[in-house]
């Protein structure tokens, strides 16, 4: 049994009567690099905020690095928080910031943030609002990294970025998990992305969680299923078929595989990650619609 | 020193393409018994990539024994992949530009030559087609 | 903690050091001036040079407007001050970059509002201190202290004022989490409490002292003391506001004096309602306790609210 460095039970979060998430239970286990992905509004921010102990959940619990989400000095010294506006003062410059990181935690590594900004070349001493946006980012990651976190919550922070300063943010990203020690979570809608540096995926559609599994196994275990025309009970009986698209002439299915396809009429190919999530997104969104075929008595 | 690459369209997995990369380099020649891997850091810096990424493709040649591991000091090269030379597939070479050429000679233009080779590799070779 | 408040307030507190240092100085020089003036004046007839116009503030008109602007200090403090502590943070996002160190939110808030409380008492005290030092003479003079602006900028009021709009700065700044709005809020709330207070509740503290003169004798006040109102009352009773009807047997008489003379044999009296010197003290504490209690209420409610509400 691996320790997880984060795990929810049935987490949810309500504003009035809307849930902005719900029944969200999950497990990151501890060294991965998790990607949280889903549309704008799905729920992400909302479950990064209360696993940094932002906001309180409506419903449910939550654990980070063991330890449940609380303003104590105990939780907090295990987190790093990056939230999507990229908060810095813009009058300070970094080597204020450093001074911020140095005061306010214990467990502050000086050295390390100075040697990740000076291989950036990031100045230290001109004002945040003088740098471009993807040195404020990777300010933000150096400082965010700099107090030792166990978990580290990144929530959404290359969306505004160029390429180039994207990939530099996720070059450091993992260059920081490359030194071991540090679980994180990095939601983003652009899942190009994540697919490269995450090894643990969690997919959140109409604010509920519909993936949570490692990379390697979503790929393993999810096939493209294509055959000429023929009735498909069998396969669906024995797996999970997430899409199904017909012609006259053939039959492709998406399906999550819960063994080996014996049948021989049917050639299994990979997908790639895009595909499963897609799959996964149409599946809801056939769902809701569907329930209207099946009561139309089909 | 060797700088590695990764092909996101190839559908290869990126662990596969790394130790396939490192072996192509030590085929060729570039890295040899003895040379130091680059570090999983600064692969993982170059690349943005899962360190897990690095980890697995360093173990596949691990397992073929064709690096070592050694702890607190890095990956190193124990040996050349046995098998022939560079060039010593130059008459498969040959075999197989005479047959693309009858393949456009006979009307294939390139799609449907790929096309007809990816069938072949996914059925299994000769054996299966027969 | 400490590094952090003296980082973000540094340029603050510099500023606010150099315009109190500039205050104190004119304070000083004119405070100096007029109290040669005064005890020149009162001591002219031995050493002839009567000259007094009765004007203290000869050529310094900007500097008693200076000091009497003090009274708006408490309403900057807490505007500016109060009112942008925590909702700027709030605004551009950066209580959530200090609120995931490792200082807990508690802390970070218990601190930031004990300075800005503690540097508001110094301030205001400061500025009070010189404020009152300045209007000794002035207060001799016209035996006004107990009065309007007087009793609002001097002693212990200014500094009650004060701590009430920063605190008023902190709960609106905290619920509306821009500093905008919450200045606008600021002004308007400070400003109208201050307003009711003053009119409506500040003349109540104790009960008034009514005072009766004739018409002929010398009807002042007594100097240091609140007037509420003066009227000239019939021998009924009964106020008589605006212009009265002198009776035919008054009306004849050829001046003043003996028309007054006439009026009070018929029983007409001045009343005049006013809060005794003695008790400017009493008045001055109760005022400060006023807003203080106010104040701590109000500081409450932006702890709690701050610490309950999601970041």
């Amino acid at each position: 049994m691996t320790d997880l460095a984060i795990d929810t039970v049935d987490l949810g979060k309500r504003y009035g009567s809307v849930w902005a998430l719900q029944h969200c239970s999950i497990e990151v286990p501890v060294g991965r690099v998790s990607g949280l992905v889903g549309a704008n509004g799905a729920g992400k921010t909302t479950l990064m905020r209360m696993l940094a102990g932002l906001s309180r959940p409506s419903a449910g619990t939550a654990h980070v690095a063991g330890r449940a989400p609380a303003d104590n000095r105990d939780f907090l010294r295990e987190i790093g928080y990056l939230a999507q506006e990229v908060p810095l003062y813009r009058r300070w410059n970094a080597e204020d910031h450093l001074a911020l990181g140095a005061h306010m935690n214990p467990a502050w590594d000086d050295g390390l943030t100075r040697d990740r900004l000076r291989n950036l070349r990031i100045p230290l001493d001109r004002p945040m609002e003088a740098l471009s946006g993807g040195m404020r980012a990777q300010v933000a990651l150096a400082l965010a990294l700099g107090k030792r976190p166990q978990v580290l919550l990144l929530d959404e922070p290359v969306a505004a970025l160029d390429p180039l300063a994207r990939r530099e943010f996720l070059s450091a990203l993992a260059g920081a998990v490359a030194d071991g020690g540090v679980t994180v979570l990095l939601s983003s809608h652009l899942l190009p992305d994540l697919e490269r540096v995450c090894d643990h995926l969690i997919l959140i559609a109409d604010s509920q969680p519909v993936i949570c599994a490692e990379i390697d196994d979503l790929l393993a275990s999810h096939k493209l299923l294509t055959a000429p025309a023929r009735d498909t009970t069998a396969i669906e009986r024995d797996h999970q078929v997430l899409t199904c698209t017909r012609t006259p002439r053939e039959v492709s299915l998406i399906a999550k595989l819960n063994g080996p396809v014996i049948d021989p009429a049917w050639r299994v190919d990979d997908i790639d990650l895009e595909e499963i999530v897609l799959a996964y997104l149409g599946q809801r969104s056939h769902q809701e619609t569907g329930f209207a075929l099946v009561e139309g008595g089909r | 020193m060797i700088s590695l690459r990764l092909d996101t369209k190839s559908g290869i997995p990126p662990y596969l393409q790394i130790a396939q990369q490192v072996r192509q380099a030590l085929v060729a020649g570039i890295l040899r018994p003895g040379d130091q891997l680059p570090t999983v850091k600064e692969v993982v810096t170059q690349l943005a990539i899962n360190p897990n990424t690095v980890f697995k493709g360093y173990r596949e040649l691990e397992h073929e024994g064709l690096v070592e591991g050694r702890p607190g000091a890095g990956t190193f090269v124990l040996r050349r992949p046995p098998g022939p030379a560079p060039g010593a597939h130059a008459a498969l070479v040959r075999s197989l530009a005479r047959w693309v050429d009858k393949a456009r000679d006979a009307g294939l233009d390139d799609r449907s030559i790929e096309a007809m080779v990816r069938e072949t590799l996914h059925a299994g070779g000769a054996e299966a087609i027969a | 903690m400490t590094w952090l408040l003296w980082r973000q307030h540094r340029s603050q507190a510099l500023v606010t050091g150099i315009a109190i240092a500039l205050f104190a100085v004119a304070v000083w020089l004119t405070g100096v001036h007029m109290g040669n003036i005064l005890y020149a004046a009162r001591n002219c007839d031995a050493t002839h040079t009567c000259g007094f116009n009765g004007n203290l503030f000869s050529g310094y008109g900007a500097i008693i407007d200076l000091v009497h602007l003090s009274i708006v200090v408490p309403l900057l403090l807490g505007a500016f001050f109060g009112a942008s502590l925590i909702a700027r943070e709030t605004e551009h996002a950066t209580n959530v970059l200090v609120w995931t160190q490792s200082v807990t939110r508690r802390r970070w808030l218990f601190s930031k509002v004990a300075t800005a409380i503690g540097a508001t008492i110094v301030l205001s005290a400061a500025i009070s201190a010189l404020v009152t030092w300045w209007s000794g003479t002035p207060n001799s003079f016209y035996g006004n202290r107990f009065e309007g602006a007087q009793f609002d900028s001097q002693n212990i009021a200014p500094i009650a004022f004060a701590v009430f709009a920063v605190a008023l700065g902190l709960a609106a700044g905290s619920i509306l989490r821009r500093p905008l709005p919450a200045l606008a809020t600021t002004v308007f709330a400070y400003a109208g409490v201050r307003l009711l207070v003053s009119v409506y509740l500040r003349p109540h503290y104790e009960k008034a002292v009514s005072r009766v003169y004739a018409l002929t004798a010398n009807a002042n006040p007594p100097s240091g003391s609140w007037t509420l109102s003066q009227h000239l009352v019939t021998g009924a009773g009964k106020s008589a506001d605006g212009p009265i009807a002198i009776p035919d047997t008054c009306r004849v008489a050829a001046d003043r004096t003996t028309s007054d003379t006439c009026l009070g044999k018929l029983g007409y009296h001045f009343v005049i309602r006013l809060h005794p010197a003695s008790q400017y003290w009493r008045f001055q504490w109760m005022e400060a306790g006023l807003f203080l209690v106010l104040a701590a209420a109000l500081v409450a409610v932006a702890l709690v609210h701050t610490l309950r509400h999601d970041a």
